[in-house]
């Protein structure tokens, strides 16, 4: 049993029919087996690579999801994530698959079934049950609150150890404590009932969801609403808890944040079965992923503002901003940049997004990372270098620290700006020397290096990467890591990081993005 | 075997329609939806056979915000290739290409084109037709193709489009 990403996983046979579908995130949006297993059917009759028996594992990037395809002998596996699996989730997959062909898939018919029995009936139970040994519900938190959607003692096929300790009200830390299982056991027996539907969960709040409020949330501030009235009637304790929680969930503040600055006055629960209602009603959301990395770039350009003023003046960094808006057209983005006590401020709050499409939502998240990077332009140049310093150390522990590996997409464009900006050499142009660098890579390691052999080239030149080359003592370019024989590979790819982040800050940026988004542990002399 | 040519190629066009999607789709093979503009100059290459000639195209990712074009304009120097890029769900991005060219025509004396039209897959929202495709290809003097990066249509076709039509400059 692994800690994992995965959101849901789907069986299609060769023609397309789904066969098993299985949801390991209760928190995700439901997937329609039917309409996913014909999607991508259509998107193998138009691309053969797809399900490529060559390439056994293919990964595809739709947006806010990732699809993990997995090319099986009889079936195909599709895993839906929110980030790049790991090579053990992946091989766990993969075992799964094997598992699912040879002992399940031609043992158990679902046409044998009426029309009435879901084909995910048919395999659920049994199957599910496996998948679950071997992965476990996705992020099981510690504050959930399992409960029965039936009544335990009607229930025949399943068997739990956990059946006296989930009364509603008891969350898995308190199940842990009071059963006496380890959290192993536990964990492993309440994915099982969860596999079988016959629990559910409330607080599911990811601690670090960044909480925002709807534009109906302001009839929960409000005394005389209806809204209001109601919850007095029904839940009197949480209106009065409510108003506290307003001028908290501002669309920059996690749920753990919200806790830790409220946790004094309330209890936590208390606070989380607030949330719990809100979110229930419609008037707050956790930020979707695009809205995140949205939020990610409005948090970055606060910070390049506020480092702008300590490193020059309010004055000039007032001045760069303000050349930067008069060139922007996008109202959605102009709206949130204001003027509050003589200072430019970003203006958190997500109302402006609400019914935007992701198609709108991904252009603007490219608006703010071209406002940021202009805004570093429009800064005088002499002192740039240390802006770029303090810049770093900054976004370092404000942002990489704070935000996922997945909010982090598209970020390192930024980091590659600045290297640019830092550089005073020509680029270079020419052809880049790439002979035996591998464009598919066997490990994230291999990626990393490759990207910034190929950006290092074109910004630094190729003098700078052959001094890393040199310094490193690493073939590099030359020679395909495989064939490294003789070396310690991570240590000499540690070497590289070195050798790149010594570059400059800007360099180190780039870095430690790279290495975040790809879950690489960076050499502690990196680390600011 | 060392490869017979190395070519430098440029892509440039409007911002969203896919520039850095097919050059990943075409040198990795894997297809990137998330939307991130590309801010200088992103790099991939690929070796190709071409008939009987290897090449090794690589491949020269230029942003397309107004504000790099001072940057760009490094980039262009020794590109033998232009692959010119629409979405054929915006008239806007099919209108930038005279634009586009007008810029890549202050910087390179001598180079072979090709226009791509992309974002076939999307034919709900489409709006720019075949037709009107291949009448500005036509008017730009180069050949037209439609591709589908996320479906993986003509994405390798279009790169030995490019480098047909340059190897054949050399002859």
């Amino acid at each position: 049993m692994i800690s994992h990403a995965i959101e849901a996983l789907l069986i299609t046979d060769k023609g397309g029919s789904p066969r098993f579908y299985m949801q390991l995130d209760p928190k995700a949006l439901n997937m329609d087996p039917v309409m996913a297993s014909s999607f991508f059917a259509a998107i193998n009759m138009f691309s053969k690579e797809v399900f490529d028996e060559n390439a056994p594992v293919v990964q595809v990037d739709y947006g806010a999801r990732l699809f993990t395809l997995i090319n099986g002998v009889k079936t195909n596996m599709i895993a839906v994530s929110v980030q790049r699996l790991s090579q053990d989730s992946i091989e766990i997959l993969d075992s799964l698959l094997a598992e699912f062909e040879l002992d399940w898939l031609e043992v158990v018919d679902p046409f044998e079934f009426s029309f009435e029995t879901s084909f995910v009936d048919v395999y659920l139970e049994a199957f599910g049950e496996r998948v679950m040994q071997k992965l476990s519900l996705r992020l099981l938190g510690e504050t959930w609150v399992p409960y029965f959607t039936t009544k335990p003692n009607l229930l025949e096929n399943v068997s739990s150890n956990l059946m006296d300790y989930i009364n509603g009200s008891r969350n898995v830390k308190e199940i842990i404590e009071v059963s006496g299982f380890s959290r192993r056991e536990v964990v492993l027996d309440l994915s099982k009932l969860w596999a079988y539907r016959v629990i559910r969960f409330r607080n599911m709040f990811n601690f670090n969801d960044f909480m925002t409020t709807g534009t109906q949330f302001v009839r929960y501030a409000q005394a005389t609403s209806n809204e209001t009235k109601d919850l007095k009637t029904l839940h009197p304790d949480m209106a009065g808890v409510i108003p506290h929680l307003a001028g908290m969930i501002d669309g920059r503040r996690t749920v753990r944040e919200i806790l830790a600055v409220l946790g004094t006055r309330y209890d936590e629960s208390e606070l989380l079965r607030a949330l719990d209602y809100l979110l229930e009603v419609g008037v707050i959301e956790a930020l979707t992923p695009e809205k995140r990395r949205i939020l990610l770039a409005k948090e970055a350009l606060e910070l390049a503002i506020r480092v702008a003023e300590g490193t020059y003046s309010v004055n000039e960094a007032t001045n760069a901003l303000q050349f930067v808006m008069k060139n922007s057209k996008t109202p959605e983005a102009l709206s949130q940049i204001q003027l509050k006590d003589g200072k430019w401020m970003v203006n958190f709050d997500f109302k402006v997004l609400e019914g935007l499409n992701q198609k709108r939502l991904m252009m603007l998240f490219g608006e703010w990372m071209k406002i940021l990077a202009q805004y570093v332009n429009a800064l005088n140049p002499v002192k740039l270098t240390l802006y770029i310093s303090n810049l770093t150390t900054v976004i370092s522990q404000r942002i990489i620290n704070r935000y996922s590996a997945f909010d982090l997409r598209g970020f390192e464009e930024f980091a590659y700006w600045l290297e640019i900006l830092s550089t005073p050499t020509k680029p270079h142009v020419g052809p880049i020397e790439t002979s035996n660098l591998q464009i598919t890579w066997n490990s994230a390691l291999e990626e990393l290096a490759y990207i910034l052999v190929t950006r290092g080239h074109i910004i630094y030149k190729s003098e700078s990467i052959t001094q890393i080359k040199s310094a490193s003592g690493t073939p590099l370019i030359d020679l395909l890591p495989t064939e490294w024989v003789g070396r310690d590979k991570v240590e000499t790819f540690e070497r590289i990081m070195v050798e790149y982040a010594n570059l400059g800050p800007a360099a180190k940026l780039t870095l430690l993005v790279l290495a975040t988004q790809r879950g690489i542990l960076i050499p502690k002399e990196i680390i600011i | 075997m060392s490869p017979s040519y190395l070519l430098k190629i440029v892509t440039v066009g409007a911002a969203s329609v896919g520039k850095t999607s097919i050059i990943i789709r075409y040198s990795t093979g894997s297809f990137r939806e998330h939307y991130s503009p590309t801010l200088g100059v992103g790099f991939a290459y690929k070796k190709m056979d071409v008939d009987d000639d290897s090449v090794n195209l690589q491949i020269w990712d230029l942003g397309s915000q107004d504000f790099l074009e001072r940057t760009r304009a490094n980039y262009y120097l020794g590109a033998q290739g232009v692959v010119f890029m629409f979405d054929v769900t915006s008239w806007e991005s099919l209108n930038e290409v005279i634009e586009w060219k007008n810029e890549v025509d202050r910087n390179l004396d001598d180079y072979r084109a090709i226009l791509v039209g992309n974002k076939t897959d999307l034919a709900m929202e489409r709006v720019v037709s075949t037709e009107e495709g291949k009448k500005i290809a036509s008017e730009m003097g180069v050949d037209y193709i439609e591709t589908s990066v996320r479906l993986d249509m003509n994405v390798n076709t279009a790169f030995e489009m490019i480098a047909r039509s340059i190897i054949s400059s050399f002859h």
